[in-house]
């Protein structure tokens, strides 16, 4: 196995004034967006795909797109490392509170822990994202404070309420077990040293290239855009039971009228930067959650909606106990930008979002959208 | 970039395990679901099940008299030769056991995790990760297992029950009110 040295090529930081810079452009173009594509095409249920809503759905893939390594972690895409991240990924040991990375991101929850908000050894004031298709992120995070997959991996371990551990546990775990001593150094090039900063670092690196790895399964959307991107122009696959009709009108909307897919773009069905959000949450504190704490009040960073029916529940304070109830908020305001949604065009939205899972459960994702 | 064993696992398969009942109960509490292949079974052209693999039926045997680092090994071969085998929910769960009983949490957990990504429904692998987590002190999580099991148990269930039990006796040891439940 081809071992590289971590220490000549130590992944970059950017400032958190930089990382905000690059969100907020990233919500200006993504604002921009919006407003053209919440420029409806005029489309109706029964109407032929118009050619610019062909376009944006095709958009929406193909998937899975290949393979993503991270240039500045060394460990990215190194089958040791893959697996020495993986093992203290699912370890009790990494944290002295024997809270592990997959106590709340469990692989049978998809990576996700199914509550309203984050439980580490306290309560959190955010719901838990899933990890599924972490690698093509560029900022991580509700807040988008983090802008490395290695350096998110690390925050558990430096939050109070998740499972903090500081760098002398860290690093006293990989130099005291020899298992773990041995398995770094086949990667990182030399056993463990006395630098604890430097040890935690590259724990998260091995992290890093485990997580890379976790990505969303096809879903019957992709074989229904695949099938319109192979078609030629002005014919359409069928609805069927995996890809119903209510699903077609769904998808319709959100890359016209709703406006959806100005945020929630790209084969991800997320942008990653930061929107403001119209759900305004509490932190543990009883203080309102600011977000990203800059300007604009009250931003969050957008998630992909891969799987998204599968992760309830939803939004950034896990609020939302259906899907429906997800797309509310986001549709509520009439007059605004997007525009507000009738039940029925909700229940279709909905319809749409269960089709990005192989296997969208029942009960809180169904598409129930009655007002209650 | 390999595709992580989490990542190939399809609807198709995700639903036949989800689908099986108990119908295999391992001795040890171990099963608990797992059908459409698992517990050392695979399906057959015909859609019928195999025998039981003989490496897996001596692993289970190794690990009924306890000597785990032989049970350990023939798991790790039998998942290892074939993609069906490595959805095979049980073999994990077992595998899991086997290193948690050797002291291997590290391990244990993995497996426990692999097991319950295949199969959700997998009683076992609830039970024993809870076990696991008593183990490590972590009284919450153990509990969030135990919810679980509450809920995939119409019928009183052997999983439920023991770590029922096993939870009781932890909190009685560090001195917490046991429940009523």
């Amino acid at each position: 196995m081809a071992r590289r040295s971590a220490a000549s090529s130590r992944p970059p930081r950017r400032s958190p004034a930089a990382v905000a810079g690059a969100l907020l452009a990233g919500a200006a173009a993504a604002a921009v967006l919006a407003l053209a594509c919440s420029a409806p095409a005029a489309a109706t249920d029964a109407g032929a795909l118009a050619p610019a809503e062909r376009a944006a759905i095709l958009a929406l893939g193909p998937w899975p797109p290949a393979a993503v390594h991270d240039a500045a972690n060394p460990a990215s895409g190194l089958p040791a490392a893959i697996a020495l991240g993986e093992t203290l990924f699912f370890s009790p040991r990494l944290s002295p509170t024997g809270l592990r990375c997959a106590s709340c991101h469990e692989p049978w929850r998809h990576f996700a822990d199914g509550r309203p908000v984050a439980q580490g050894i306290a309560a959190g004031s955010r719901n838990t994202p899933s990890l599924l298709d972490a690698a093509r992120h560029r900022h991580y995070g509700w807040d988008g404070a983090r802008d490395a997959l290695w350096s998110q991996s690390l925050r558990p371990l430096e939050d109070a309420r998740e499972m903090p551990a500081d760098a002398a546990h860290v690093a006293a775990l990989m130099r005291g077990d020899a298992a773990l001593s041995a398995r770094y150094a086949a990667v990182f090039g030399a056993a463990p040293s006395a630098d604890d900063a430097r040890v935690t670092r590259d724990v998260g690196l091995a992290l890093a290239a485990y997580v890379e790895t976790l990505a969303s399964p096809r879903a019957p959307f992709d074989d229904w855009r695949d099938r319109l991107a192979s078609a030629g122009d002005g014919i359409e696959p069928p609805t069927s039971d995996t890809f119903p009709a209510a699903a077609r009108r769904g998808l319709r909307l959100f890359v016209g009228r709703a406006g959806c897919s100005g945020c929630h773009a790209g084969p991800t069905l997320g942008d990653d930067a930061l929107h403001v959000s119209r759900v305004r949450s509490m932190t543990a504190a009883g203080v309102p959650d600011p977000g990203h704490g800059g300007e604009p009040a009250n931003a969050f960073r957008t998630p992909g909606l891969r799987d998204v029916a599968a992760t309830g529940p939803w939004l950034h304070d896990g609020s939302a106990a259906r899907l429906c109830d997800a797309v509310r908020p986001h549709a509520a305001d009439a007059g605004s930008v997007p525009p507000a949604l009738t039940a029925d065009e909700r229940r279709d939205l909905v319809a749409f979002l269960r089709t990005l899972s192989s296997d969208a459960p029942e009960g809180g994702a169904s598409a129930s959208c009655d007002d209650r | 970039m390999p595709s992580h064993p989490f990542t190939r696992l399809s609807l198709a398969l995700l639903l036949a395990a989800c689908a099986a009942s108990s119908a295999f109960a391992s001795g040890g509490g171990g099963g608990g679901g797992g059908g459409g292949g698992g517990g050392g079974m695979t399906t057959l052209p015909n859609g019928q099940l195999s025998a039981p693999d003989p490496e897996y039926t001596q692993a289970v045997s190794e690990i009924e008299a306890q000597r785990f680092p032989q049970a350990i090994t023939l798991l790790e071969s039998y998942i290892s030769r074939s993609p069906e085998h490595d959805r095979d929910a049980d073999a994990h769960n077992w595998l899991g056991y086997a290193y948690r009983k050797s002291g291997n949490l590290d391990a244990a957990f993995l497996q426990y995790d692999k097991a319950l990504a295949i199969n959700p429904k997998h009683r076992g692998a609830h039970e024993y990760m809870g076990e696991a987590y008593l183990m490590t002190g972590n009284i919450a999580q153990a509990e969030e297992h135990l919810k679980a099991l509450d809920k995939l148990c119409f019928t009183p269930c052997t999983e439920y029950s023991m770590l029922k039990r096993e939870v009781a006796s932890w909190k009685t040891a560090h001195g917490q009110t046991v429940g009523s439940k």
